[in-house]
């Protein structure tokens, strides 16, 4: 099980392919817009951030992150929402 | 709380708040019983269930206030509450008749994803549109009589901050009485229902009952859901019948984990399609404007630390001439009853040193109590602390925290029992206990006094206001910085944690109301004035009265006749010119002897002699017998200190003729043997350890009380030794290394 996994944002080949299909809400420059694609649910948290309205073809904003990095700031619907980054990866986007 | 109305038929008729966070919940609440719940501009204010009579004209009903939560699947404690009142699970109070759904109508379609899940409970609902005033700002337009037919229950928008639309609340209610209404129901798809239908057969509950449909839901689509405990059957086997529920869900093409979201959204957009319109072009609000600067990438820090900086400097120099006033009523009051006790000698010292020195010294800090409570209500109302959350959120997680954590650390900084009570918000059990650990650091406002009182002796008349409101300002950080790498330890290698989710929403700028952040600063001033006339008050008499006794009258002409030998030897005068000098209340040598007289019998009261028996042991920290009595005497509550003091200084006679104050007194405090004989005890070393001692010792019985409720004794008695060496430590180190500079 352990040899099949490939770190695919280490790879650069398949981070190549997964950028133009896929691409995470961290990537996003800030004031940029995007639609969600998908929410990779995991965990509970991510159940969270489906109650406060992010889901698929919701349209979102990343407007603010913070003085040290981290956390960032999302704007949906006119709610301004923080999240961390290590939440926000599973938030699949495509830019509009 | 549990009136027997002749209109009420059977029982009080219950009616619950229900809502996401800081939508108006606690402020409607208040507008329809007439109590005063806290408000802030914060999601997570209201962390536990508060009940109050409404007066309805069919009767009283019980008004239920929750914490705000986003959805049905419970994280963290005060959401939790939230579950077990719709379900009736308090014995207390059964499942709510009416539900009154508070929904900010300025973001209506996420604030229906909650009222969605509660539809399933079939309890009858009115839906509230709250901060009505909040749509045509954000640019956005509500069709109120399309939603009503949508919807089929009373909606009704309001204001809660104007009061409006109380009324048409408490009809509503009056009117759902007469014919209950609900929620139209969704419409599940085929595969949604085989996995339910599975689960309530699969899956009794204790007692036989079926599951209900919102129990259902939980059990299907929760990772971790507390719904198992209710079922007759063992975890594991529950969890093998909702993985195959969970596989009719998947074989319709659908991810169980996100598909009670989606179903329930799509539901919601059915409902409000074209109900909400949305100007396009609005120019950016307020909110964005002001966070433009305030959450900017390099100004934002900058302008916490500034505004951080400014609060304390405030506390520290405008309550001066308020200070002032109060100082002088004192001295008044003194010199006005003084004179009526002339007579009995006991008496006039129990109430003059005693209990007005006592309570007086106390209340002297009245106004820097006000000040801080103005600052923290204006933070809070303003909307700023969820900003700080953001922005300390990198810190805070660094050491095992979470940004969630920044509030009820903030709130310690007022008091550390709200601010260990606000940590319901926190979801995860470990980083909650940590911060329920680390809470007590954060320096409250009962540590004020004593920084005060220490700086405005000796560093200012030194130093100058600028150190001054720096020292303050550094006090307070002391906590903070012993807090973090406590944290860390804590999360680290006690708790293990792992890193932990956040996810809050930062709410709008709002200009905070001028009611409230008055009524918070009457409330505190409240506790205060009250504190002085209970705790303060009787802890004052003990001490009091452990400095007096034991006197010997027959000592006195001993003491007497020893002065005066003392003074012939010197050869200030003859024998008899000495007696004369005495008999004179104005001249200097009688107040020299009264101050030998009072320091005498202060040395062989209880008081002195316990202060002796500890003193070795603070003796590192360069304090001497007087501060280490009064540090044993203050583990009850903090505040403590200043009257125990000031009773100390007053029996002994210390206290300046022309400058009363306990001030001038501590100044004036010199060794009276040893090798430091007649330098001053008071050096700036020993003021900075005994500041240190108060800002990390655990002198507070009632936050050791709530640590035992919300973590259990195990932790408050680590807490209290914990914090206790350290404070010891902070002191013995601030002395040793402050000695070799000043
Ligand atoms: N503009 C506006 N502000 C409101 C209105 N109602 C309440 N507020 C403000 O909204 C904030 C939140 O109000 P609360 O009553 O504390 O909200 P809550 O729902 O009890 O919040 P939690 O207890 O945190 O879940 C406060 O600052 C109120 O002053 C309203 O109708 N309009
Ligand atoms: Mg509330």
């Amino acid at each position: 099980m352990v040899f099949l996994r490939v770190r695919v944002d280490k790879d650069p080949f398949l981070r190549v392919i997964l950028n133009r299909t896929l691409s995470s809400l961290l990537s996003l420059k800030l004031g940029q817009k995007a639609r969600v694609t998908e929410i990779r649910a995991e965990s509970h948290i991510d159940q969270r951030i489906l109650s406060l309205g992010i889901g698929a073809n919701v349209i979102i904003q990343l407007s603010k992150v913070a003085p040290l990095g981290d956390p960032i700031a999302i704007e949906v619907d006119g709610a301004l929402i923080m999240l961390r980054k290590s939440e926000a990866q599973g938030i699949q986007v495509e830019p509009i | 709380m549990d009136p027997v109305t002749p209109a009420a038929p059977s029982r009080t008729l219950r009616i619950a708040l229900i809502g996401n966070p800081n939508t108006g919940k606690s402020t409607l609440f208040n507008n329809l019983t007439g109590l005063r719940q806290k408000t802030g501009n914060y999601p997570g204010v209201t962390v536990s269930r508060k009940a109050g009579i409404m007066k309805l004209p069919a009767g009283d009903a019980e008004l239920i206030d929750l914490p705000g939560t986003y959805s049905l699947s419970a994280h963290s404690p005060d959401e939790r509450v939230v579950i077990d009142v719709l379900n009736g699970r308090f014995k207390e109070i059964g499942k709510p008749d009416i539900i009154l759904f508070v929904a900010d109508a300025g973001n209506l379609r996420r604030n229906l994803f909650l009222a969605s899940q509660v539809a399933t409970l079939k309890i009858p609902m009115i839906l509230i549109l709250n901060q009505w005033d909040s749509v045509a700002k954000s640019g956005q337009q509500i069709d109120l009589n399309l939603l009503k037919g949508r919807m089929g229950i009373p909606v009704i928008p309001t204001i809660g901050t104007k009061d409006q639309g109380t009324a048409d609340v408490k009809q509503a209610i009056l009117d759902l009485l007469d014919e209950p209404k609900y929620l139209p129901e969704i419409q599940w798809p085929d595969s949604m229902n085989t996995a339910m239908e599975h689960l309530k057969v699969s899956l009794p509950c204790v007692g036989d009952e079926l599951l209900s449909e919102s129990e259902t839901h939980r059990l299907l689509f929760d990772t971790h859901s507390a719904e198992v405990q209710r079922l007759k059957v063992s975890a594991e086997e529950a969890k093998r019948e909702v993985v195959k529920a969970r596989e009719f869900l998947r074989k319709d093409g659908m991810n169980p984990l996100v598909a009670e979201a989606m179903l329930h959204y799509r539901h919601i957009d059915g409902l409000i399609g074209g109900v909400v319109l949305k100007d396009p072009d609005l120019a950016p609000g307020t909110t964005e404007s002001i966070d433009k600067l305030l959450l900017h990438r390099g100004w934002g820090l900058a302008a916490f630390v500034g505004m951080m900086y400014v609060v304390f400097q405030a506390v520290y120099s405008w309550a001066g001439p308020v200070m002032d006033l109060i100082e002088g009523g004192k001295v008044w009051v003194q010199d006005m009853i003084g004179p009526a006790l002339a007579g009995t000698p006991m008496l006039q010292s129990l109430v003059l040193d005693g209990v007005i020195e006592g309570v007086g010294a106390f209340l002297i800090f009245l106004p820097q109590i006000l000040i801080l409570f103005a600052f923290i209500s204006l933070l809070e109302d303003s909307g700023y602390m969820a900003r700080a959350a953001f922005i300390m959120d990198k810190l805070f997680s660094w050491c095992g925290l979470n940004g969630k954590s920044f509030v009820p650390l903030l709130s310690s900084y007022a008091c550390a029992i709200p601010g260990i009570m606000a940590t319901r918000t926190i979801e995860d059990p470990k980083s909650r206990l940590a911060t329920v650990f680390v809470a007590p650091f954060m320096s409250c406002s009962a540590r004020l006094p004593v920084y005060i009182l220490c700086i405005g002796a000796f560093i200012e008349p030194v130093y100058g206001p600028w150190w001054a409101g720096f020292t303050l300002f550094m006090m307070h950080f002391v906590g903070l910085a012993v807090a973090v790498p406590t944290a860390w330890f804590v999360t680290r290698f006690i708790l293990k944690t792992k890193s932990q989710p956040f996810v809050m929403e930062l709410p709008k700028y709002r200009a905070p109301r001028m009611r409230d952040v008055g009524y918070r600063m009457w409330q505190a001033g409240l506790e205060f004035v009250q504190k002085a006339g209970t705790i303060i008050f009787f802890i004052t008499i003990i001490i009091w009265a452990s400095l007096y006794f034991p006197r010997s009258d027959s000592q006195e002409p001993v003491i007497r006749s020893e002065f005066i030998a003392e003074k012939v030897a010197d050869g200030i005068g003859t024998e008899d010119a000495i007696v004369t000098l005495l008999e004179d209340p104005d001249s200097e040598l009688n107040q020299e002897y009264h101050l030998l007289l009072g320091s005498t019998q202060i040395n062989q009261s209880f008081m002195g002699r316990i202060g002796k028996a500890v003193q070795p042991i603070f003796e590192p920290a360069g304090f001497d017998w007087r501060i280490s009595v009064s540090v044993l005497a203050s583990y009850p509550a903090r505040e403590v200190i200043i009257s125990t003091l000031g009773i100390i200084y007053s029996l002994g006679g210390d206290v300046d003729e022309e400058d009363g104050s306990l001030r001038a007194a501590l100044k004036n405090s010199k060794w009276q043997e040893g090798e430091r004989a007649e330098t001053p005890i008071y050096t700036v070393p020993v003021v900075i350890g005994l500041m240190v001692f108060f800002a990390l010792c655990s002198q507070c019985g009632a936050t050791t009380s709530i640590i035992i409720k919300e973590a259990g004794l195990r932790w408050a008695i680590a807490s209290f030794v914990y914090m206790t060496a350290l404070a010891w430590l902070g002191a013995v180190i601030s002395y040793q290394v402050g000695t070799r500079f000043f």
